[in-house]
């Protein structure tokens, strides 16, 4: 399987559309038959799974963002979001 | 309050070239003359994404039958739905499926009777099962996300393997192994598709490994069907409020079933707009929430879960549609289920099924 580490680039697949829903004004990826609906967090991580950017970058460009965030704590957070779009078959591989 | 329907299933027509014996269209599927029109379905695409729908399925009968697709596909794109094309594969060639992913379907459902041809085009009806195959990989070909889909029964239930091994071979995305479900077509031939339970057990010991070694791959869905367990499942979701569904000729219901309830009045999408319909249809209201339930539900802590399961079971074997699920184990009408189970054990009916339809060919019919 897949192994998502700080040098891996993720990118949303084909059949996952990333969306603005606008009853929730929130986030969500829809694909096929199915939506999962994105707090706040996991939408800005999402936004930046377009396959110009590590996980690595990921994780540092969100902590450029929110001054004074972790860092590392932001990293896990990216593989465990990344981890479960490749589990969900979201991830273009 | 009312609830946000997220998907609108869309049945454009009830016509369609295959006769499964276990087809979730109503028994009268042939009195559904009246089809909506282009215009009807567009509007109504835009009145479901602003009540919050984001799924569509085009789903029939046979949607191809509409020679109209390719327009309520891309006007159902254009307002933003997710739009699955759920299909037989009959009939379609390589140049319709291209107009249709340019017009905006997102993902294609396939549905396949069997893993071998013979028995395939026995239960559909129809020979079909070599196009299907080819439908499937142009799909592929064509980089959309594809969908097997496969209702489970007496006949095919032990392919498990082998339905797997199908749905890798033409790459699909997602398999649904569907148990089926007792309703219209289905009931009228319950005796003759209802399986043992231990090839229940077996089929589903079978299907979990596969899901384990496809996770990320391939979306391995195998549920259990109702029939086979104590207490029945969340039908829908509940009643009119994860899923909206407009019937061939405009009228508003909450499932495949539900027009088979007789005593309920649909109201039609041609009279009034949508969002109406869905917030104060009588019909629609009817199971909502929690109000209409009797006991054992109603002090029941299941009740928030399975919502006392599928209105239309209960109607069709207790004669009430406010009863409990006759496939739950607390329904004073579980026997019903339980004399089913055992005369499918003892050996069942012969395949001969009841078909919807007439024979393609008079005089050439499968047995
Ligand atoms: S279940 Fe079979 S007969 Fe019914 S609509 Fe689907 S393909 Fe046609
Ligand atoms: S009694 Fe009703 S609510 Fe309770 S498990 Fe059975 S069907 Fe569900």
């Amino acid at each position: 399987m897949l192994v998502i580490d700080a040098a891996f680039v993720p990118r949303l697949g084909r059949k996952a559309r990333l969306k603005l829903d606008r009853h929730a004004n929130k986030y969500m990826i829809i694909y096929p038959e199915r939506g999962l609906e994105l707090n706040d967090a996991a939408a800005a991580i999402a936004k930046k799974c377009d396959g110009s950017r590590s996980v690595a970058v990921i994780a540092a460009e969100l902590a450029a963002e929110h001054e004074g965030a972790p860092r590392d704590a932001i990293e896990q957070d990216v593989v465990a979001f990344v981890s479960m779009l490749r589990d969900k078959g979201l991830l273009q591989v | 309050m009312t609830p946000r329907p997220y998907t609108l299933i869309a049945e454009l027509t009830y016509r369609c070239p295959l006769r499964c014996p276990y087809c979730s269209n109503p028994t009268d599927y042939l009195a559904y003359k009246n089809e909506l029109t282009t215009e009807d379905w567009c509007r109504v695409f835009g009145e479901a994404e602003e009540l919050g729908v984001v799924q569509l399925h085009l789903t029939g009968g046979e949607p191809l039958a509409r020679k109209d697709l390719e327009v309520l596909a891309a006007r159902a794109r254009e307002v933003g739905l997710y739009v699955n094309l759920v299909t037989s594969g009959i009939p379609l060639t390589r140049e319709r499926l291209l107009g249709l992913a340019q017009a905006g379907v997102d993902h294609v459902q396939v549905s396949v009777q069997s893993s071998r041809a013979e028995l395939a085009d026995e239960i559909g009806g129809y020979a079909g099962h070599a196009r299907k195959l080819d439908v499937m990989r142009w799909v592929k070909e064509l980089d959309l996300p594809l969908t097997m889909n496969v209702v489970l029964h007496r006949a095919n239930l032990d392919e498990i393997d082998e339905l797997v091994a199908l749905a890798e071979e033409v790459g699909a995305d997602r398999l649904e192994l569907a148990n089926t479900q007792y309703l219209n077509w289905a009931l009228s031939n319950r005796d003759v598709l209802l399986p043992t339970r231990e090839q229940i057990e077996r089929a589903a010991e079978k299907a979990a490994p596969h899901r384990e070694r496809l996770r990320g791959r391939m979306d391995v869905l195998f549920v259990k069907p109702d029939y086979f367990g104590a207490t029945p499942k969340a039908c829908m979701d509940g009643w009119a409020r994860r899923f909206v569904q407009i019937v061939p000729d405009g009228r508003v219901v909450p499932c495949h079933a539900a027009t088979s309830i007789t005593a309920l009045v649909f109201e039609n999408v041609r009279g009034r707009p949508l969002k109406e319909i869905w917030a104060s249809s009588p019909a629609l209201l009817a199971y909502r929430g929690e109000a209409w339930m009797q006991e054992p539900c109603r002090s029941c802590d299941r009740r928030a879960i399975d919502f006392g399961g599928c209105r239309c079971q209960a109607f069709a074997l207790t004669g009430d549609a406010a009863a409990t699920d006759p496939a739950c184990h607390l329904s004073a009408h579980r026997a019903s289920i339980d004399t089913a189970h055992a005369a499918a054990d003892a050996g069942g009916q012969a395949r001969r099924y009841l078909y919807r339809g007439k024979p393609p060919n008079e005089g050439k019919t499968t047995p």
